[in-house]
């Protein structure tokens, strides 16, 4: 799956944080520890022409997830 | 108001209501009151759909034991967060969830919904705690809803890469085997000490399990929220419905099952 990359410091300044009433964002690490986000098609809509928009031009690569971790091991 | 009965599966007489529009029942309204107030729309149809499904789960006799409702219509974040239940525990949604017609979709890689219910907060009893989900596609995945903490664990899985694991207010456990597919409504139920329900639409499967304790973190959808706060173990499903309620018996649930798939055929979106 093709999401943004983010560094540290961009992971830092959007986790958690609101872009609309009732919608966060929400960052994931890949299997080489690298942050990523990812945005639906109505996600991209709505943070177009606010201060978010600059995620859309942030560079995208593939997502490998780390290994599923099962309940509580 | 017409009426007609129903045969639930254990041969259990029920009372259906049908509802024209123009007779709302005021929790109906309530809600309705709320999406619109929230910036979301719904549709005659929707809205005609959510005051039979009212109607029907009073008369089915499980309102009262509902603690969250979320009906997911609308179409926007805005409407599918609402609760149907109360103003209370309006939920939230991280970017990666697609919102339609037909309900929530998760993307499987960090797209959940928090419904900001806190079972220890909410005075959840350690031996009456239940919680189910809608899934519309039978997609392998992983955690379908709930938080998991040692020993006071409280989620589901539906179609899951791990099998059926799951957990009650206490340590979790495999159950096999596992549901054949991913669809439909799957419940967790806790009604004793000693074990608890596990249902897919109208099947039945149980765990024996003593109950230890109850989670104090927030109830996630498409995903568990883990002992650090944090959602992990997405799964990629479409949500049609999502409750969080008291200790339900296998006959509630079996009238339940009734109820939301009466609810999801009136939307043309059942499984």
């Amino acid at each position: 799956m093709i999401g943004y990359i983010l560094t540290i410091e961009q992971k830092q300044q959007i986790q958690g944080v609101f872009y609309a009433p009732y919608q966060f964002f929400n960052c994931v690490q890949d299997i080489n520890d690298i942050w990523f986000t990812f945005l639906s098609d109505q996600d991209k809509e709505t943070i177009l022409n606010t201060q978010w928009e600059y995620l859309l031009s942030l560079p995208e690569g593939e997502y490998v997830p780390k290994p599923i971790i099962l309940p509580n091991e | 108001m017409g009426r007609f009965d129903f045969k639930t599966r254990t041969g259990q007489i029920s009372t259906i209501i049908q509802t024209l529009p123009g007779f709302s029942d005021a929790d109906a309204e309530d809600f309705f009151a709320r999406v619109t107030t929230a910036g979301g729309t719904l549709t005659t149809i929707e809205q005609v759909a959510i005051n039979e499904l009212v109607l029907n789960l009073k008369s089915a006799g499980v309102w009262n034991s509902m603690k969250a409702i979320y009906p997911m219509v609308g179409a926007s974040a805005a409407a599918c967060a609402q609760n149907l239940k109360s103003s209370s525990f309006t939920s939230t949604f991280s970017g990666g969830v697609t919102f339609a017609s037909t309900g929530i979709t998760t993307n499987g890689t960090n797209g959940f919904m928090n419904t900001n219910f806190k079972p220890l907060t909410q005075s959840i009893s350690q031996n009456s705690f239940a919680f189910g989900i809608y899934c519309r596609n039978n997609i392998v995945s992983a955690v379908a809803f709930g938080a998991t903490e040692p020993n006071k664990n409280a989620y589901l899985t539906a179609n899951s890469s791990f099998g059926l694991f799951s957990g009650n207010n206490d340590a979790e456990g495999l159950i096999t085997p596992n549901w054949t597919n991913g669809t439909g409504l799957f419940v967790n139920s806790r009604t004793l000490s000693t074990g608890y329900s596990l249902s897919q639409n109208t099947t039945f499967k149980t765990r024996t399990s003593t109950s230890i304790g109850v989670t104090n973190l927030n109830l996630y959808l498409g995903a568990y929220n883990n002992t650090t706060n944090l959602a992990t173990n997405f799964s990629a499903i479409e949500f049609a419905f999502n409750f969080i309620s008291e200790g339900l018996t296998n006959s509630d649930i079996l009238n339940l099952y009734s109820v939301v798939q009466l609810f999801q055929t009136s939307l043309s979106r059942q499984v």
